[in-house]
């Protein structure tokens, strides 16, 4: 007996909502290696990794006066990082539902890797400023 | 699909591969991001943090950490890119050919540290 609905498409053909089985996320893996869902949780610790850092940048930057850059930088890296989680939720969801219905990787592309980047480098640069004492 | 696809000069390269590889190789992008991270915490806590250590050694570890949470993720980047377009065209993956600048930067500043709280305060 299966229960799978990945199984039954023609059961949700007529839904104009994604089919059951994306929505269905935890019952309908890719692959069984999860490489997908290990991506988005490697996604998940690095963006809290990145709020911890941008906190930790903020806290401390303003202390030696009136240091504005690295605080806002702190600032910025916090922000990003609450948008981030919640679109690391949706780009899961999005190429789960590729992933099952075309087998590839559809539009995921590199973008979101150099945004990281971006404010990676920008928080070690409001560090160095912090610890230069500019 | 592939032109629209950011950067062009992976994605206009080769073939889609397997998706799990190309998985496998975000996540050790990730890795090196989040290894950055803990660079710039490790250099901003040695000042934020009121060590009894030699000033000199603790701002040659904090130089050391912040330099290398600059370079790492740039490396990050170009490692992946690397990668992607290997995979892309069914070649073997690059090894890591700055890990051992990193290595030897990590163990200064690791070291810096070390020689510094036995120091002292001078």
């Amino acid at each position: 007996m299966s229960t799978n609905p990945a199984e039954h498409p023609e059961e949700t053909s007529n839904s104009e909502t994604q089919p059951e089985y994306a929505q269905n996320l935890a019952e309908n893996v890719y692959d069984t290696g999860l490489a997908l869902e290990r991506t988005a949780l490697a996604w998940q610790r690095t963006v809290m990794a990145l709020c911890v850092v941008g906190a930790l940048v903020a806290r401390y930057g303003p202390r030696m006066g009136e240091r504005l850059l690295p605080s806002s930088f702190g600032l910025l890296a916090i922000s990003a990082s609450i948008g981030l989680l919640i679109w690391v939720r949706w780009r899961y969801k999005k190429t789960h539902y590729q992933l099952v219905e075309h087998h590839n990787l559809g539009t995921r592309d590199a973008k979101p890797l150099i945004v990281v980047v971006v404010l990676v480098v920008m928080s070690a640069l409001a560090g160095t400023l912090y610890a230069l004492r500019f | 699909m592939s032109d629209s696809r950011f950067p062009r000069s992976v994605y206009s390269v080769g073939q889609d591969p397997d998706p799990r590889f190309s998985l496998a190789n975000e996540r050790t992008f990730l890795s090196w991001i989040r290894t950055s991270l803990a660079f710039v915490a490790a250099g901003v806590a040695l000042e934020a943090v009121n060590l009894p250590m030699h000033q000199a050694a603790r701002i040659t570890a904090t130089v050391v950490f912040l330099l290398l949470a600059i370079i790492v993720p740039l490396y990050a980047w170009v490692q992946w890119s690397r990668n992607e377009r290997a995979l892309r065209q069914n070649k073997p993956p690059k090894a890591p050919n700055m890990a051992a600048l990193i290595s030897v930067l990590l163990f200064v500043a690791v070291s810096a540290i070390g020689i510094g709280l036995i120091i002292g305060v001078n």
